[in-house]
């Protein structure tokens, strides 16, 4: 069962999907829910002996119909490797079924936002290790979203658009460039090494993209996470959120994708504690400029 | 009989259709899950690779 919950203090709202206690929790390679079904075999989500991609409604879904959608997309039919190591022509044909996948969930009824994302790492929670991803659609609209189109009405118009503007005149924090894409520690980044690739073109979602714009979305996205892997030697461990256009018909938003990675050495996390989770106040110990520095490195010899 | 009746996901629950450089197919797990099949879209000098069902996750 789903519940949701409206958590008047902080003005929020809380999901509540009892079910998911029970669900798989980091099973060894052979019992991968996500592997494809091998002929003979242990039956998996997948009963294909191969696959490109696949997505499919999570059987511990935080939000189901008619309130919202939960779905898992499996990278790839091979259980090693990440995001960062599918080929290319694998992490181009990702944006599309990320597109797609916006389409059709942001074209429910009661659908207001939908949030495709990557947790990678047990770091950062994961219960499988396959290569894979998450869609949730909301029946609402999400604090972070929400906060973002604040700032388009603080800043005056599409916030990303003017931040994108005022890192690339200062220039100390873009890590990664193309045609179409730049990424960038944020100014004010809360994690050490956060980074957002945000398109050059005010694109609201994938929808509005062109096929190159995708293309370059995801070369920038696998430079980011090779450099990521490369800094310290080690897979990084990160949440990546892909933020787009609300979809209840606000005309607002603009493609990028933001990356929160809880390392801040090569064998320190970043713990939210006191002030992060008392006073919603991050206290960082890494000057933004400094991390772009090493990260702009790594990608760069990575290239 | 219940309003959304489990089916098995063989031939006859395929859906496929294109989108952009991409075919997707569309199955139904036994438990009634939705599951879509995402390939990239090849040349015809390109080869396809076999993805005929298996067999369905116990619901």
């Amino acid at each position: 069962m789903t519940d949701l919950r409206y958590e008047e203090l902080r003005g929020e709202q809380v999901s509540y999907a009892i079910d998911r206690q029970e669900r798989t929790f980091l099973p060894p390679a052979e019992h991968c829910p996500l592997c494809p079904t091998v002929p003979g075999g242990e039956p998996t989500e997948i009963p294909f002996a191969a696959f490109e991609i696949a997505v499919f409604e999570n059987r511990f879904p935080a939000f189901r119909a008619p309130h919202g959608a939960a779905e898992v997309v499996v990278y790839t039919d091979v259980h090693t490797g990440s995001f960062g190591t599918l080929s290319p022509e694998r992490a181009r044909e990702l944006m599309w079924v990320w597109r797609h996948r916006y389409a059709e969930l942001g074209a429910r009824e009661g659908v207001e936002y939908v949030l495709i994302f990557e947790n990678r790492g047990v770091e950062v929670g994961v219960t499988l290790h396959h290569p894979h991803g998450q869609i949730y659609a909301y029946p609402f609209l999400p604090p972070v979203p929400a906060l973002e189109l604040a700032a388009d009405a603080r800043l005056g118009g599409c916030a990303p658009c003017e931040l994108l503007r005022r890192e690339l005149d200062d220039g100390r924090r873009a890590v990664y460039e193309n045609d179409e894409v730049v990424v960038y520690v944020p100014y004010a980044a809360r994690w050490a090494y956060e980074a957002h690739a945000v398109m050059r073109a005010h694109r609201p979602s994938l929808l509005e993209c062109e096929p190159g714009e995708l293309d370059a979305l995801a070369e920038a996205l696998q430079a980011l996470v090779r450099g990521y892997d490369t800094l310290f030697e080690r897979p990084f461990p990160y949440v990546m959120a892909v933020h787009q256009a609300p979809t209840d018909g606000r005309a607002c938003g603009h493609v990028h994708v933001e990356f929160y990675p809880p390392l801040r050495t090569a064998e320190k996390l970043k713990y939210l504690a006191g002030s992060e989770q008392g006073a919603g106040t991050f206290i960082s110990d890494t000057l933004p400029e400094e991390s772009a520095a090493a990260l702009r490195r790594t990608i760069a010899d990575g290239e | 009989m219940a309003e959304h009746t489990p089916q098995k996901s063989d031939e006859k629950d395929k859906r496929s259709e294109s989108f952009g450089p991409i075919v997707l197919t569309r199955h139904v797990k036994d438990d009634g899950r939705a599951l879509i099949v995402y390939a990239r879209i090849r040349g015809e000098d390109e080869p396809v690779e076999d993805r005929e069902p298996v067999e369905d996750r116990p619901s």
